[in-house]
């Protein structure tokens, strides 16, 4: 959703110039597409899968619609708790084109940052150090359910003939992962570019490569890596003729 | 060009698919024969293929059936029918080279990804013992407890791990054109629930009878009408595979 490209969390101006705001903007690619952003920021693949899966069965119509998808993966040990009406993601993401309202039921799970104690909700303490208990011990059973999400959301897709792309933002499949590997060759790998590839994963990429971002406060990147990136989609978009 | 193919019928499932305890053994191949993915295999004239397994979970059944496609299927010369009977939502597993022989406790499973191997299977009524002898066993006890924390205080997220497992078999079948029915065995995810509910729109209910709704699922169905048949692990007997059998049948086989 291009976080902190303008030193913000989210801003109109973030989304288009996210590397998949630039990538709509192809005239290689796309002639009349318009950007629909429905990205969050903190969520977890869980979350992914879900919010795009609702978009589609609300407002999807074959016969008006024609929609090409970029999926970016987070980090795969981020979760997520069901719990009623937690969170306002709308409120926390103004920029959001669409999210789905069911998501509000989710308390989102992070290594990073744990949500204080509410005196409303006294147990969210102890779900969270449960899940984190859960997260750090295995990691591999992480990277499991973030790939079989990606395996949902692929056949869905291709189920209904709908093109897209899939690519990893932060840290989330290994293909080392000896769990990983008898399911590497399901994985359509022509719209999943680097998949299993940890280091080629947008953040990490950027990182290696020196670019920094002097108006981010989360480790965020910049408008330029974002446009590097969507050079990247376009031209493999392009040369394995993914639309 | 159909006629031609060969057919099967590809039978995905734990215990209670695999008709265990029908003739009073766990595993036989009178059991998988009697059960009612073997008689719905005999009634379409498809030659059964058995993955079912006793004690295993949902993420085992998908990925099983996900690696027999992989490993078997040619849709040139194949024309395969899959029956999967999704079990109890509270049971998981651990990605763990624990050294399991699934294949000498279930002896008539026709095709087994030898990878499956590499998984502890867990449920909330018994716990591995550790094992100290072997330094990377020596704390299952511990290790179990992290899990069984998951699936004992959130039934609701083991509900929506299967919820999305059986979305994801649904989109892989429909990608392929491979015909199927699922089915429920025990309590799986109810279509009540708060998180299932704004999704449950999504399951194809003609390939998927009575998705959502455990009284209707296969053991919880026919337990009290055949009390008699109940075994040593609560399986059900002849007459209530046969039952659902017909059920399955007039759902979905015309």
């Amino acid at each position: 959703m291009g976080s902190e490209i303008d030193g913000t969390l989210d801003s109109h101006y973030n989304r288009s110039h996210s590397f998949a705001g630039q990538l709509i903007k192809s005239d290689r690619i796309f002639s009349d597409h318009k950007l629909v952003s429905i990205c969050v920021g903190g969520v977890s693949n869980s979350f992914i899968v879900r919010n795009t899966l609702l978009w589609f069965d609300k407002n999807y119509d074959p016969d008006t619609t024609e929609v090409f998808v970029i999926v970016g993966w987070a980090d795969s040990s981020r979760w997520e708790s069901p719990v009623l009406d937690i969170s306002d993601m709308k409120d926390d993401n103004p920029c959001a084109e669409w999210i789905a309202k069911e998501n509000d039921d989710y308390l989102g799970i992070s290594l990073v940052w744990t949500h204080p104690d509410r005196e409303e909700f006294p147990e969210q303490g102890s779900i969270q150090k449960t899940y984190h208990e859960f997260i750090t011990s295995f990691p591999e059973h992480m990277e499991l359910i973030s790939l079989n999400l990606a395996l949902q959301l692929q056949w869905f897709f291709s189920s209904k003939q709908i093109p897209y792309i899939m690519t990893d933002t932060l840290y989330n499949v290994n293909s080392e992962n000896p769990f990983v590997k008898p399911y590497i060759n399901m994985i359509d790998q022509n719209r999943y570019i680097n998949f299993g590839k940890p280091r080629d994963a947008f953040y990490y990429k950027y990182e290696s490569m020196g670019y920094s971002n002097d108006d981010s406060k989360y480790y965020h990147h910049g408008e330029k890596a974002h446009l590097h990136y969507s050079q990247i989609l376009e031209e493999h978009i392009l040369k394995h003729n993914l639309l | 060009m159909s006629s031609h193919k060969e057919k099967i019928m590809l039978i995905a499932g734990c215990s209670h698919t695999g008709g265990y305890e029908i003739d009073g053994t766990m595993d036989s191949e009178h059991n998988r024969a009697h059960s009612f993915g073997g008689l719905l295999a005999k009634h379409t004239n498809r030659k059964p293929i058995h993955l079912a397994a006793g004690g295993i979970s949902n993420s085992y059944i998908l990925r099983t059936v996900l690696l027999w496609f992989a490993n078997n299927y040619d849709p040139e010369t194949q024309d395969v029918f899959c029956v999967v009977g999704w079990t109890d939502s509270s049971r998981w597993e651990v990605p763990l080279a624990y050294g399991q022989d699934i294949v000498s406790n279930n002896p008539h499973i026709d095709w087994f990804p030898r990878s499956n191997n590499d998984y502890l299977h867990l449920q909330l009524s018994w716990i591995h013992p550790n094992r100290p002898d072997f330094p990377e066993f020596a704390h299952l006890e511990a290790m179990q407890e992290k899990y069984h924390n998951i699936m004992g205080e959130f039934p609701e997220q083991m509900e929506i791990l299967s919820f999305n497992y059986a979305l994801q078999l649904q989109s892989f079948f429909k990608s392929l054109n491979v015909d199927y029915v699922m089915v429920d065995t025990l309590h799986n995810f109810d279509t009540h629930s708060m998180w299932i509910s704004p999704l449950a729109s999504l399951i194809d209910y003609d390939r998927y009878p009575n998705a959502g709704t455990p009284s209707e699922s296969f053991y919880f169905k026919y337990r009290e009408k055949y009390p008699n048949v109940s075994r040593d692990y609560e399986h059900l007997g002849a007459e209530a595979h046969q039952e659902f059998f017909t059920e399955i049948c007039n759902h979905v086989i015309t």
